[in-house]
């Protein structure tokens, strides 16, 4: 698995790095940490952002205090190096060398939401990570929308931590016909990382749930996914006209993960852009699944 | 001991309703007895005759079912305390269950029933000749719920004595808490309050039944809103316990609307 986390200079990005190292620890994931400057500075960085970029590995690193390190945890003449126009790249470190997991620590000048996809379509990341302001106003380095933005955008999972308190609840959204692996081992990640209920919603089709064998079958086995895991995951299931409504009701109060594979119904009732909407909108952090 | 019957099918209701049974049975003292009902085709049963040719067909349709439960238990692989395997029942699904009950006296029925956004399935099975008829309370288990509380939903014109006296005799051991809640419609955001008068006489006698059955509340409150309202505070409930509800009664939506397990408790004929 490889996490790519964007971070500004703002509070909610330092707020979200140990977070990102749980959810590390948990799945042994590459890591790379991303700065974005919206400006081209030349042969170096923002110094700001990189200072901060570097207090934020070490953040990071320290939340592995007492566990096994998977990452090079070296702090010797640490410096960014320009590897291409508008890329840098801290070295000093052994960012491959005998570790068993990569941490990279870059930083990209250009348009955020270009910089980050680059970033991510590069890595061929699984899933990218990024806070923002919390409650309706959902800003990202000063801008109103790019946390949707990217959310609308990218190919692969996405989850953006609103400044909140942690969820004591997620709810998920599964189109239960298909659910990847990974979206499962996903949701199960991010419950054990905020220690939170799981509540997951699936959909019914217009026969209602007694009619539909395929829709319980696959639901009973998401159940027993997560029973295997010691997850008592609360079921409920909606019709599909209801859902949009329902998704807003729910994101109002809990953490709201949502599938939106090419497999998933659910992306084709959910357009790109009530993504972004969600995004925006709810009050907790989102998930959005791919 | 309580001994109870639950009823499974290869479906996921009852998957959660094992699940939940197991869950319940590492608290409290309980035995169960599955039951599968076959619904039998129309035509087939007609045409499969009489004496040795029909006994021969239902023998055919009960191995079959006994094969399907048989392979549902083997993939949930949970721990219940089962009585012994489960009985496969042809016939009307209400009339043979309601006739093993009465037959075996069991003292509660356990099923599984989806929590959905469509209550007219809850209503369904309400107003079922199952479930008006039983003489035993009855166990609906929508979803699996880790909380150790208990809540006792008393309401206006419900028979609290009965309710507490059933989930006592089922509910009371070192595992479990109680909170004695009393529910009144009100068009308007829940409140939740203190004050045990608001409910007249019913939360201060239902306090003394439960101190003599040498049980304290955790909480005692009166709750008024919505149905919708209300069932979304229950939910924190590992199970919510109330009498069974009459078609009119404010209570019957708020359980519909629940998504914790619920216990209706019947009118006890045999104290």
């Amino acid at each position: 698995m490889r996490i790519i986390t964007a971070f500004d200079n703002h509070s909610y990005s330092a707020r979200i790095v140990s977070e990102v190292a749980k959810l590390a620890a948990n799945t042994w994931a590459d890591m790379t940490m991303l700065g974005v400057q919206s400006s081209a500075t030349g042969n170096t960085p923002e110094s700001a952002l990189a200072n901060k970029l570097k207090h934020y590995r070490n953040d990071f690193l320290a939340q592995f205090d007492g566990r096994e390190l998977p990452y090079d945890g070296s702090a010797d003449s640490l410096e960014f190096k320009k590897r291409k126009d508008n890329l840098w790249e801290l070295i000093g470190y052994s960012q491959e060398g005998d570790f068993r997991k990569k941490l990279l620590i870059k930083i990209r000048a250009g348009e955020p939401v270009k910089a980050i996809l680059a970033e991510a379509s590069e890595q061929e990341s699984d899933l990218i990570v990024l806070g923002c302001t919390k409650g309706l106003d959902c800003q990202w380095n000063g801008q109103t929308d790019l946390p949707q933005r990217v959310a609308k955008s990218a190919d692969c999972s996405t989850l953006v931590i609103k400044e909140k308190k942690s969820p004591d609840t997620i709810t998920c959204f599964l189109d239960q016909t298909y659910v990847s692996q990974a979206s499962l081992e996903m949701v199960n990640q991010v419950v054990t990382l905020y220690n939170a209920e799981l509540k997951i919603i699936g959909l019914t089709d217009s026969k209602g749930v007694g009619g539909n064998e395929k829709v319980e079958t696959r639901m009973a086995e998401i159940l027993r996914y997560y029973a295997d895991r010691k997850i008592n995951a609360w079921i409920k299931l909606v019709r599909p006209e209801e859902l949009e409504e329902y998704v807003a009701q729910v994101s109002r109060e809990n953490m709201v993960a949502l599938w939106m594979g090419k497999k998933s119904l659910l992306s084709k009732i959910f357009s790109r852009d009530l993504v972004g909407k969600l995004v925006n909108s709810s009050q907790s952090s989102v998930l959005i699944l791919r | 001991m309580t001994i109870g019957l639950i009823a499974l099918d290869e479906n996921l209701a009852s998957s959660i309703a094992l699940r939940y049974a197991s869950f319940l049975a590492n608290d409290i003292s309980i035995q169960l007895q599955a039951v599968h009902v076959e619904k039998p085709d129309v035509n087939k049963y007609s045409a499969s005759g009489t004496g040795w040719v029909r006994r021969t067909w239902e023998r055919g349709v009960k191995d079959g079912a006994q094969q399907a439960i048989q392979r549902f238990l083997n993939t949930e692989k949970v721990a219940v305390p089962f009585i012994g395997f489960p009985k496969v029942l042809i016939g009307d699904r209400d009339s043979v269950i309601l006739k093993e009950i009465r037959k075996s006296g069991y003292d509660i029925f356990i099923e599984g029933s989806l929590n959905t956004s469509d209550n007219r399935e809850f209503f369904r099975l309400i107003s079922s000749r199952l479930y008006t008829r039983a003489p035993c309370p009855i166990m609906v288990v929508k979803n699996l719920v880790s909380s150790n509380t208990v809540a006792l939903l008393c309401g206006d014109g419900a028979n609290y004595k009965d309710l507490i006296h059933q989930a006592i005799t089922i509910l009371k051991c070192d595992h479990i808490s109680f909170d004695l809640i009393f529910y009144r419609y009100k068009e308007s955001e829940c409140e939740i309050s203190t004050e045990k008068k608001e409910a007249g006489n019913v939360l201060f006698e239902a306090e003394k039944l439960l101190e003599a059955a040498g049980i304290q509340p955790i909480n005692t409150q009166v709750l008024t809103g919505t149905p919708e309202g209300a069932a979304q505070l229950l939910e924190k409930y590992r199970l919510v316990v109330s009498s069974f509800p009459s078609k009119t009664c404010p209570r019957l939506k708020v359980l519909a609307h629940c998504p914790s397990p619920v216990l209706l408790c019947k009118h006890d004929t045999r104290k």
